[in-house]
């Protein structure tokens, strides 16, 4: 029996030491903050954000106490860090007032999808959650479909480039820098569904191949099977200023290629997006995909997909 | 209950709602698929098979429209010809709705009507129109001011 006293009594001691010799291994989380920009929305919303976002988004976070006592402490600094290269609003004052716009409708659409705060963060921190009201708030703010919601945003439209022509298909040879290939006849495949996206002023139209359409009339797409593939492509959203708005130019074709093995890191699909007539591919480095996989996590139940098809007539129903 | 059955009691319930918590959300059809915007009624075309040549919207009337051209329509708009006989053009308008997972994004919800131009060896082609619940060819003198509406729709040009 005093045995096994003795060996617990030196358990809780070592513990004890390791306990109080890990406060000791503290990454500085709060960064030199440089001369900071507000970003441009009305107080109520950057009150929400400072709320509800910059516990982590922030080069100087805000940290409850027992966040600060360790080992809870690291997984806190893993956590704002990784905040912090997705969306810091410490810094989103300082880029244009149309990425800031983009960032919060990103915002918005994590906390919609139930993505932010992180779950986990909410489990630790009880009353963390955004509230109806600040999530109604922040919407309303956003107003996406509001007239010339964005015009005094957007910079003169650049001039419209010759189209380009039929018989040469450029970017047939590109490849994304992630190694995911650019599929020169997305065009020719059928749709599955278009978007019109007041966020952005942008319409859409969502084409798929053979195997994505015949998944989509076999009601077989939980999961997508391999080699589906969809071709986003979007148009900028031309209004007529009577709330007629037609496809204007070309912005943009992205793809997503289903692979479960090949792309196991990537949530199962290769991610790729081709700019402009010129259809450079898109990103810094191979790991331009982080950005696509980030956003796609909260469709996590939908395969990553956010596209709801529009159901076509079965085959085999 | 002893001690030890109420420990192993609440250490399974722990490990059983953690099961439950990480298991993947049991999905209903309407997470995977838009049947509101389906269109299945019998039409003179296969308008759903063929390819898109442009999208629209009207934000008074709440609707999006996408025009559809078949495989001759599809060659002549792209070598920008004009349309040749056997060309037919369809555009088929649904009433818009919220994007579930998107906020600020819209989509096709139910179809309203289909517009079929079809274009023959004569000067303007034959308008035909389908609307209603289940859509049904209609009989309406609008035809001359649609042919011009939608032959007046820029299509999209793809790199």
């Amino acid at each position: 029996m005093r045995g096994w006293l003795k060996l617990l009594t030196t358990l809780v001691v070592v513990g004890l030491v390791f306990f109080v010799l890990a406060q000791a291994v503290r990454p500085e989380l709060v960064t030199s903050v440089g001369p900071k920009a507000e970003i441009a929305a009305p107080l109520e919303v950057r009150e929400i954000l400072e709320r509800r976002c910059e516990q982590c988004h922030s080069d100087e976070p805000r940290l409850s106490w027992f966040d600060h006592v360790a080992p809870a402490y690291w997984l806190v600094a893993h956590d704002v860090r990784e905040a912090r290269s997705r969306l810091n609003f410490s810094e989103l004052g300082t880029k244009p007032p149309a990425v800031q716009r983009a960032e919060l409708f990103e915002a918005v659409n994590m906390i919609q999808l139930g993505a932010m705060p992180l779950p986990s963060y909410r489990a630790a921190h009880p009353g963390s959650d955004v509230t109806e009201e600040e999530l109604a708030t922040l919407k309303a703010y956003l107003n996406p479909f509001a007239p010339d919601g964005l015009a005094a945003m957007n910079a003169a439209p650049p001039p419209v480039a010759p189209p380009p022509s039929d018989g040469v298909r450029k970017g047939a040879a590109s490849v994304s820098l992630s190694g995911v290939p650019y599929f020169p006849d997305y065009r020719d495949w059928k749709v599955l569904s278009t978007t019109d996206r007041g966020d952005n002023k942008t319409l859409r139209i969502i084409t798929g191949n053979d195997v994505a359409i015949r998944a989509v009339e076999q009601r077989k797409t939980d999961p997508w099977p391999d080699q589906s593939v969809f071709a986003k492509i979007t148009m900028s959203a031309v209004d007529d200023g009577q709330g007629h708005v037609a496809s204007g130019k070309f912005v943009q074709v992205e793809f997503m290629l289903k692979d479960a093995q090949k792309y196991a890191t990537t949530q199962g699909w290769g991610y790729a997006r081709y700019k402009g007539d010129e259809l450079k591919p898109y990103g810094a480095d191979k790991h331009f995909d982080h950005e696509c996989t980030g956003c796609h996590e909260p469709m996590r139940d939908n395969d990553y997909v956010y596209t709801l098809p529009i159901a076509r007539p079965g085959v085999g129903r | 209950m002893s001690l030890r059955t109420r420990v192993l009691a609440c250490v399974m319930c722990g490990c059983l709602l953690s099961s439950v918590g990480c298991r993947k959300k049991q999905l209903v059809a309407t997470d995977l698929y838009n049947d509101a915007a389906k269109v299945d009624a019998p039409l003179p075309y296969p308008v759903m098979e063929w390819q898109a040549l442009t999208t629209s919207v009207d934000r008074g009337a709440g609707t999006t429209s996408t025009l559809f051209g078949n495989d001759s329509a599809v060659m002549a708009s792209r070598a920008g010809q004009a349309y040749p006989a056997g060309a037919v053009l369809g555009l088929v308008t649904w009433r818009q709705k919220d994007d579930p997972h998107w906020f600020g994004g819209r989509m096709p919800d139910a179809p309203l009507g289909v517009e079929f131009l079809e274009y023959g060896a004569g000067q303007a082609p034959v308008y035909r129109h389908f609307a209603g619940s289940p859509l049904a060819e209609q009989t309406d003198s609008g035809g001359p001011a649609r042919v011009t509406a939608i032959e007046g729709m820029k299509v999209v040009r793809l790199p």
